[in-house]
């Protein structure tokens, strides 16, 4: 869906499982910049690509925390 | 003109046995209302509409560690567990802290690993059943306590077998009595000391359970100091046990008090999800959460609130909240309406909310098939609430298992 990046480039996707999100609200506590709620209360990210080391760190931390299992960081597709 | 006063002065003996007329006056006419506790005779808040409850939870400028509060609070007793390893609980720790201790644990219960819970549940729900039938003077609350015990013991890997014992010590930790302000801590000592002794017992005895993996993460990386190990093993005790005994109590009463619902969730099994969510809003377990503390001076819902003010957000009130819901003082199990804050909200959301679901869904819809003629032993008016601020717990709940006059 990107342009080609350059080499070393860091790079991930962030999602929010609709169906698995809990509405708890934590992922927008912990890191408002990058989740914000929906009109349900359902997280969703800012973003969808990371590319900065320490965003993508909050956002594992983000999904170890979440209690529906419903975030994931992964590799770009 | 309205009173200026709610009817019943917040944490006393009469709010404590119904605090729904006191909850609405203070939506209605002080929604954001400063008042005195009445252990140390702190000045705080709390909060009592949905929006600003739910606000409150997610708002970073306020924390659940006493670190942040006033001198006074502190010095008047108030802060939680002060002193012993209660302290160092997940709920009151901030970011980085509470990341890193909330990682460790948070595996353990989401949905899909709860699943696997869920034929457990069923035998000890069904063990409990048949133990209750056996009983000279069936009670309730003895059911409900032991359903979380086993689970929770499974869960850690230890047998729970002085969990009465705990459940003692949660209410007198919790309890709001001025005469005796040193016996929450000792409470709080005793539940940190039970939980050092299952961890001694675990440390030589590993198996493939929560406990064993948290005394890894202590022993092995050096994640969790050992006060947050004991701490750790002590919330999940507390969290896990009197909660979820409570809802399962405060619930099956709202159903013997409401033969309508109580035939509806027998004749259509299938809405035994949206009914617990609506025990979770309409009267569950938590009544309030922990104090949230402004860590500056802020505004906050049309109030000044200096550093160190302590709000509390009132969970139950919110969820009877009438812009929120349409008869909101209802109990209605086929209810599909927004989403309650009766787990909580933002950073301290109940970690063990998906266990809560499942053991509140297998429990209350159960003891209703085994006893459909289960009547209360006592007249309503009878039943007491225990005097603590953070669960509505009904201290003693008999009941006629076959209905009038038969055993």
């Amino acid at each position: 869906m990107n342009a080609r990046r350059p080499e070393g480039d860091l790079m991930a996707m962030l999602r929010v499982d609709q169906e698995a999100c809990v509405a708890s609200g934590l992922c927008a506590a912990m890191h408002p910049a990058l989740f914000r709620l929906t009109e349900e209360g359902r997280g969703e990210p800012v973003r969808g690509d990371l590319t900065d080391a320490d965003d993508i760190e909050s956002a594992e931390d983000v999904a170890a925390c979440c209690p529906g299992a419903a975030v994931t960081v992964s590799d770009p597709d | 003109m309205t009173t200026s006063a709610p009817p019943s002065e917040l944490f006393g003996f009469d709010y404590y046995q119904n605090p729904y007329p006191t909850l609405e006056w203070l939506r209605e006419n002080s929604p954001m209302h400063q008042f005195h506790f009445p252990v140390g005779d702190i000045p705080l808040w709390i909060a009592t509409r949905f929006d600003d409850v739910q606000k409150l939870l997610g708002d970073p400028r306020f924390s659940t560690n006493p670190s942040w509060a006033s001198k006074e609070f502190v010095d008047g007793g108030m802060a939680v567990g002060r002193g012993t390893a209660i302290e160092r609980i997940i709920t009151m720790l901030d970011p980085p802290d509470h990341t890193r201790v909330r990682r460790l644990a948070m595996s353990t219960f989401t949905p899909r690993r709860v699943a696997e819970w869920e034929e457990p549940t069923h035998a000890v729900v069904e063990a409990e059943l048949d133990r209750l039938e056996k009983q000279d003077r069936p009670d309730v609350m003895d059911y409900a306590g032991a359903i979380p015990a086993a689970l929770m013991g499974n869960i850690l890997g230890f047998p729970l077998d002085r969990f009465n014992e705990m459940i003692h010590a949660i209410e007198r930790a919790f309890h709001t009595d001025p005469e005796d302000e040193g016996a929450n801590q000792r409470a709080f000592e005793e539940i940190a000391e039970y939980g050092r002794g299952l961890i001694a017992h675990k440390r030589r005895n590993p198996a493939d359970d929560l406990a064993s993996a948290l005394i890894e993460a202590r022993d092995g990386e050096d994640r969790l100091d050992e006060t947050e190990l004991v701490a750790m093993i002590a919330v999940l005790i507390m969290a896990g046990l009197d909660t979820t005994r409570n809802l399962i109590g405060t619930s099956i009463l709202s159903l013997l008090e409401r033969p309508d619902q109580r035939r509806l969730l027998l004749e259509r099994p299938e809405l035994k999800d949206t009914a617990v969510e609506e025990f979770l809003r309409f009267n569950g377990g938590v009544a309030v959460g922990f104090f949230r503390f402004a860590k500056e001076d802020l505004e906050f819902a049309g109030v000044t609130l200096p550093a160190g003010a302590p709000v509390i957000p009132a969970v139950g009130s919110a969820n009877r909240d009438p812009r929120r819901w349409p008869d909101a003082d209802k109990l209605d199990i086929t209810r599909t309406g927004p989403r309650h804050v009766g787990l909580g909200h933002g950073l301290h959301n109940c970690m063990g909310a998906a266990l809560a679901r499942l053991e509140a869904g297998v429990a209350i819809p159960a003891i209703m098939r085994r006893f459909p003629d289960m009547n209360l032993a006592v007249p309503a008016e009878e039943l007491r609430y225990d005097e603590m601020w953070l669960v509505r717990s009904i201290k003693s709940f008999p009941v006629q298992l076959h209905g009038e006059g038969k055993r």
